[in-house]
């Protein structure tokens, strides 16, 4: 089994307790820090609602925002693991001193669990303040929009697919579905083209903006291929390996090994 | 029409009074007929058809959008994609000296000062509609000179049969110019027909104040029965043309901004139908009607054509 540096994680396991402590606590100031930021947009929103300053288009504004913030959530998401590899990369060849220790941050991946949830919060916001105060639960409304606006029928599946992944991110659930974890995860690769895809069907022609997002997607997308081509190890990041909370359970180690070998 | 209509605030018109308009105007349809075909001839029953007959045709429920609502909305790609950012960046725009030129078939050319035009024909104040393509929609006190009167002037030949406008280029003050966003110059459209039509009207203030600059300063088309983009704004040439002219968006996409462009919930483009819009200021959507509500006043434009499949 070849394990590379890249790939090299730290052994839990065999850490005093002291430290593992120190870690967890670290991890889980990190998680608070990261939720603090993740609100701030719809507390912006709710103040912006509460003082009736939503702008000219209120509706507009309460169903864009939380859509906007959905994606970026999502694309920050994606973002981990490529970053995580790019630098870990760029200080070892650079040589930098602790720079490899500077890029290796094993805590953005545990962040992408968090990040993830929050992309969900926000998705379901947007689709929830559609139907309510778009379309006042008309359903009849909704099976028109789906039936002629594609970017409907794009975001709609978007939504649907990050539900299972919402609520199955659980360590509970990591637990229980094992190996299909990650099969079941790969959905937020489909997920995250039609988030894109109904972004640039519903903007007009001129408007730049979902072409900015589209490019970062792709750039993402792009460096998969690419280093799945090349046999780069752990491209498809193991969320279950350091997403869980490997210190706290016996077995983390081994499992974490045998996706290592998996991907290999 | 009930004595005095014109001279009321909006609030104190009754959803009663408004009613018998579609009857009053249906004794006007001679007359707009007439001047629809382009009949040249100066006679007083068409001027009559051209000013002062329109009345404000408000539908219960329309409520005057605030000046602010109007002046930080506005679709504006000269300068920007973005509606809110349009107000600050539009404060380079110099709206004078501005001169417009009406070429073509006419038979009197002419370029004329914007301050010469506004003096020779009073602008008047007409409360409209305006439903953008986008879905949102708002109610505008403007004021503005009906484009018969300024038509009838330069005395169209039997060859004009479509009117083109066209805006102001110019990359040096329209920062969204210097991207092709969409071709530049901007240009728009409209029969002949829908020109001479007394509703249709070049625009000059609103809130009788002159045009603000992100309106479209200092002059602008307003066809309110067609989606907003058909209401050209900073205008420099009016040109009467025996060819249908090719519009700035129906270069962009052809099946979505077509060169009629009725307001019609029934027509869908490729981001769905246009059935409600969004008022601005309002939360809760209300349905689209067709033409925008002046179905009694501009239907007869369309006669015997499918108002659902005229893109």
């Amino acid at each position: 089994m070849r394990v590379s540096i890249l790939t090299r994680s730290i052994d839990w396991a065999s850490l005093p307790a002291r430290a593992l402590r120190a870690a967890n606590q670290r991890y889980f100031v990190l998680t608070c820090i990261t939720s603090l930021l993740a609100v701030l947009p719809i507390a912006i929103l709710g103040w912006d609602a509460a003082n009736k300053s939503l702008g000219p288009n209120p509706l507009e504004r309460l169903l864009r925002a939380p859509g906007r913030w959905a994606l970026i959530l999502l694309l920050i998401v994606l973002l981990a693991t490529p970053l995580r590899r790019v630098l870990t990369h760029v200080m070892r060849k650079t040589g930098i001193r602790y720079g490899r220790r500077l890029a290796d941050w094993n805590w953005m991946i545990r962040l992408r669990r968090p990040l993830g949830l929050a992309s969900f919060f926000y998705a379901v916001i947007h689709v929830g303040w559609y139907v309510w105060l778009d379309l006042r639960f008309n359903w009849d409304e909704l099976i028109r929009d789906l039936s002629n606006k594609p970017y409907i029928v794009a975001g709609m599946a978007a939504f649907l697919l990050l539900a299972p992944l919402a609520v199955t991110s659980t360590d509970g659930w990591m637990r229980r579905l094992k190996r299909n974890w990650k099969r079941l995860h790969f959905l937020i690769y489909p997920a995250a083209i039609l988030a894109v895809l109904h972004f640039v069907w519903l903007s007009k022609e001129g408007v730049r903006d979902p072409y900015d997002y589209a490019l970062a997607l792709a750039v993402l997308l792009g460096y998969r291929i690419v280093a799945l081509w090349l046999r780069l190890p752990e491209i498809m990041e193991s969320p279950g390996g350091e997403a869980v909370d490997g210190g706290v359970r016996v077995g983390a180690t081994e499992r974490r090994d045998s996706n290592v070998g998996e991907l290999s | 029409m009930p004595v005095g209509l014109l001279n009321r605030r909006i609030d104190q018109i009754f959803p009663s009074e408004i009613t018998p308009e579609s009857i009053y105007y249906q004794r006007r349809r001679f007359f707009k007929l007439a001047a629809a075909l382009g009949v040249a001839a100066c006679s007083s029953k068409l001027e009559a058809a051209c000013s002062g007959i329109m009345g404000n045709l408000l539908i219960p429920g329309d409520e005057l959008n605030t000046y602010e609502e109007i002046t930080n909305y506005n679709n504006f790609y000269e300068y920007s994609t973005d509606k809110r950012a349009v107000a600050m960046l539009a404060q380079n725009l110099k709206p004078r000296p501005w001169s417009i030129s009406i070429e073509g078939e006419v038979e009197q050319p002419k370029i004329i000062d914007i301050d010469q035009l506004i003096r020779e024909h009073k602008p008047q104040e007409r409360i409209y509609r305006l439903r953008c393509i986008e879905g949102w929609s708002m109610v505008i006190p403007w004021e503005g000179i009906p484009l018969c009167d300024i038509l009838r002037r330069v005395q169209p030949t039997s060859r004009a049969r479509y009117v083109a406008f066209v805006a102001l280029h110019d990359p040096a003050r329209f920062y969204g110019q210097r991207r092709p966003t969409l071709s530049w110059p901007y240009t728009e459209g409209l029969t002949i027909a829908e020109a001479m039509h007394p509703l249709t009207i070049l625009a000059t203030g609103l809130y009788g104040k002159p045009m603000p600059n992100q309106n479209g300063a200092p002059i602008r088309l307003v066809v309110p029965w067609k989606y907003g983009f058909k209401s050209i704004k900073c205008i420099v040439t009016i040109r009467l043309q025996e060819q249908q002219p090719l519009t700035t968006w129906s270069q962009a996409s052809p099946k979505d901004y077509g060169f009629y462009a009725n307001v019609n919930p029934n027509m869908a483009g490729w981001r769905g139908t246009q059935s409600r819009e969004t008022r601005i200021g309002e939360l809760r959507k209300r349905e689209t009607i067709l033409f925008n509500g002046y179905a009694d006043q501009v239907a007869h434009l369309y006669a015997g054509l499918n108002i659902d499949s005229l893109n």
